[in-house]
């Protein structure tokens, strides 16, 4: 998989594709706008992440020419700004997905991973681990073929942690995406415990060798195999 | 004592003194006047006498008895050289006169014997007397003539005038009061309006001016001076909320590059770190998110400030309260904290959806925070035709009374020591005022030190 990254700013292009290449993804970077054009019409890639403040063009309007090019990679919009204007607009030119900085690369992950399977065009996108199944569409979870009642928060938190599968995921950037941003992550983070607990239960998850781990000092991951 | 109240004091002094000054005059010139009438009244009877008792017949003997006509005047006529009395009317036969000196003329009070003549004296049978005297001649023989005529009838026409003359004084200067406080009214009229507007002109409304008529008088300067004042106030206000929202701004890139770097050594390195270092990574995460939070919240608060009014869709505020509260009662529980909510459902309100959900979570998050562990939080719901009435309280340690007006300050804290444990910058509920300000509502703190605090929102119904 071919991501190209559009970013005015180096270090961060650079903790980009250090921390997506670890991801095993292959990634281009590109300072400005219309270095970003280029290199998408010479050889488009599978997917767009794309900085709205750029010099020489901006993220808008590199957004609006790659879609009036008919290109359909999707997009993943990064902005500074918090204005709504900005995400409903990037949104209506096409992009796919919207990302407001400062943020997680758990949060990163999961959405590029979310929108990856979007574009492989999983109609009944499913998230599995070991006889797990959550589905993104029709948001039910089975245990073994048996259906598992959730609430809409657990559901939340178990997708989160099935998009970073294999990954420690940090009980902040959990708390976060769970509960956006006029939530205090900290009180958050405080109770996530009690989250994970009626969620293992729910799961018949005993925690220790099971579905849902816990990482000291980080927070929670969930692995397919048992170690 | 108003300005007003000050001219209308400063003119009416200043009529009342002028004309003071005008109506003495005036008296003045009115009681001299009768008497040099008087005077050359009394100068021609004393020439008409002597010639009607002496000049009849020249080189003729005086006759003593002679009446001359009127027997009002008290009349004698001597010879200069002698001083012998030649003719006397009646009157002057029954009293004498004190006599001025000799070419002029005095008022003199003579007691007139019995009730023989009425000349219009008092009980006292005292009348006041014009007297004039002076040496008269005719046909080249002089005499002294001593001639005087009661003038009572013009001492109480005297003093008549005097008294009109006062009364229109005392008149004139009531109407000069009423007149000037009008005229001061008129003339503070544009203050008053400069006033009222330049209050007008508060913080949430910098850009409005006043109007200047344009014409060159000092209050169209006054207004454009004070516009002035605003235009440089509003510049001040606008470069620092720019300021801040720029410095926040900027600030996201740097906090960004920090937490991926972060996450990039929690994650990836988990096995090889020690205690130590896992817990420093820990804390720094924790402070990072904290700058983070707070850069948030300042970028939202500015941007609310730049915003005149919340969006106006409709919404069920009974939704988003019951979700909140479902989302705090788990970290309530963890604390022994019970939520109690009465809600009526559905709550039609109109607003911004995001950010009353955002001030009611600042809200509760305060609620449940700033709680003793076992306490309780109520929210409870009024409405009626024209608001909704908000109430979320608590049974915590409660806000001192002299610290209530600062709370809803942009980074106060009731307790600084406290927020350092839980994270928070003091723009909590800052950014709530704001909000519910947006909504075109209002929102109070009661509390009693140690014992509880209630939050009030008020929204109003219709907009």
């Amino acid at each position: 998989m071919r991501i190209l990254v559009v970013d005015d700013e180096q270090t961060l292009l650079d903790q980009l594709k250090h921390a997506l290449e670890e991801q095993r993804y292959m990634v281009e970077t590109s300072l400005d706008g219309e270095e970003a054009l280029d290199k998408l019409f010479e050889n488009p890639p599978d997917l767009i992440i794309l900085d709205i403040m750029l010099p020489n063009q901006d993220g808008l309007s590199v957004l609006r020419e790659i879609r009036r090019a008919g290109i359909t990679t999707p997009v993943l919009m990064l902005t500074a700004r918090v204005a709504v204007d900005d995400k409903i607009k990037g949104l209506d030119l096409g992009a796919d997905d919207y990302l407001a900085k400062p943020f997680s690369l758990d949060e990163l992950l999961a959405r590029i991973r979310a929108l990856f399977r979007r574009a492989a065009g999983q109609g009944h996108s499913t998230l599995q681990v070991k006889d797990l199944r959550l589905d993104t569409v029709s948001r039910e979870v089975t245990k073994g073929g048996e259906a598992v009642e959730l609430t809409a928060r657990e559901f939340s938190i178990l997708e989160f942690l099935l998009y970073n599968k294999n990954r420690a995921v940090s009980r902040f950037s959990l708390a976060e995406h769970v509960w956006g941003d006029a939530f205090d992550p900290f009180s958050m983070s405080n109770f996530m415990d009690v989250h994970i607990k009626n969620l293992r239960k729910k799961i018949g998850d005993s925690g220790g060798g099971g579905i849902i781990r816990t990482v000291r000092g980080v927070g929670y991951i969930v692995k397919d195999e048992a170690e | 004592m108003t300005v007003r109240q000050k001219i209308t004091l400063l003119i009416t002094a200043a009529g009342f003194l002028s004309s003071l000054v005008f109506s003495c005059t005036i008296l003045w010139e009115m009681l001299e006047q009768p008497f040099h009438i008087i005077d050359s009244d009394l100068e021609a009877a004393g020439r008409r006498a002597v010639r009607a008792v002496l000049g009849g017949d020249r080189g003729k003997e005086p006759e003593p008895n002679r009446s001359m006509g009127d027997e009002r005047y008290w009349l004698e006529i001597r010879d200069p050289d002698s001083g012998k009395s030649i003719y006397r009317t009646d009157l002057a036969k029954t009293f004498d006169i004190p006599e001025p000196a000799l070419g002029s003329a005095a008022t003199v009070r003579v007691t007139i014997p019995g009730e023989a003549v009425d000349l219009g004296q008092n009980r006292r049978n005292e009348a006041t007397f014009r007297v004039r005297k002076s040496r008269i001649s005719l046909d080249g023989r002089t005499f002294l003539v001593c001639v005087a005529r009661p003038i009572e009838n013009l001492e109480q026409e005297l003093w008549e005038t005097m008294i009109g003359v006062g009364g229109g004084l005392l008149l004139s200067v009531l109407l000069l009061m009423v007149l000037s406080y009008v005229v001061a009214g008129i003339i503070l009229k544009p203050v008053r309006t400069i006033n009222d507007q330049a209050r007008d002109i508060s913080e949430k409304h910098l850009d409005r001016r006043m109007p200047v008529s344009g014409g060159h008088d000092e209050f169209n300067a006054l207004a454009q001076t004070l516009n002035k004042v605003f235009d440089r106030l509003q510049h001040a206000f606008m470069r620092q909320k720019r300021l801040l929202a720029d410095a926040s701004h900027e600030l996201k890139t740097p906090l960004t590059m920090m937490r991926l770097a972060l996450d990039g050594l929690r994650s990836d390195h988990t096995e090889t770190q020690s205690d130590t270092q896992i817990e420093s990574l820990e804390r720094i995460t924790e402070q990072v998110l904290r700058m983070e939070r707070l850069v948030k919240s300042l970028l939202d608060l500015s941007s609310f400030e730049m915003e005149a009014a919340a969006a106006k869709n409709p919404i069920d505020l009974a939704e988003i309260l019951s979700s909140l509260v479902a989302d705090y009662r788990t970290l309530a529980e963890s604390r022994n904290i019970s939520i109690s909510a009465d809600l009526p459902t559905p709550l039609e309100a109109t607003g911004d959806t995001e950010k009353l959900r955002r001030a009611f979570s600042n809200l509760l998050d305060n609620a449940v925070k700033y709680n003793m562990d076992g306490g309780q939080v109520a929210l409870a719901l009024d409405r009626s035709d024209v608001r909704l009435t908000i109430t979320i309280s608590n049974t915590g340690p409660g806000v001192p009374e002299k610290e209530i007006p600062k709370v809803f300050d942009q980074f106060y804290r009731v307790d600084p020591s406290r927020s350092l444990r839980h994270g928070g910058a003091g723009l909590g509920l800052a950014i709530v005022k704001r909000i519910i300000e947006l909504h075109g509502g209002d929102v109070n703190l009661e509390s009693r030190s140690g014992g509880w605090t209630r939050v009030t929102v008020n929204l109003p119904r219709h907009r």
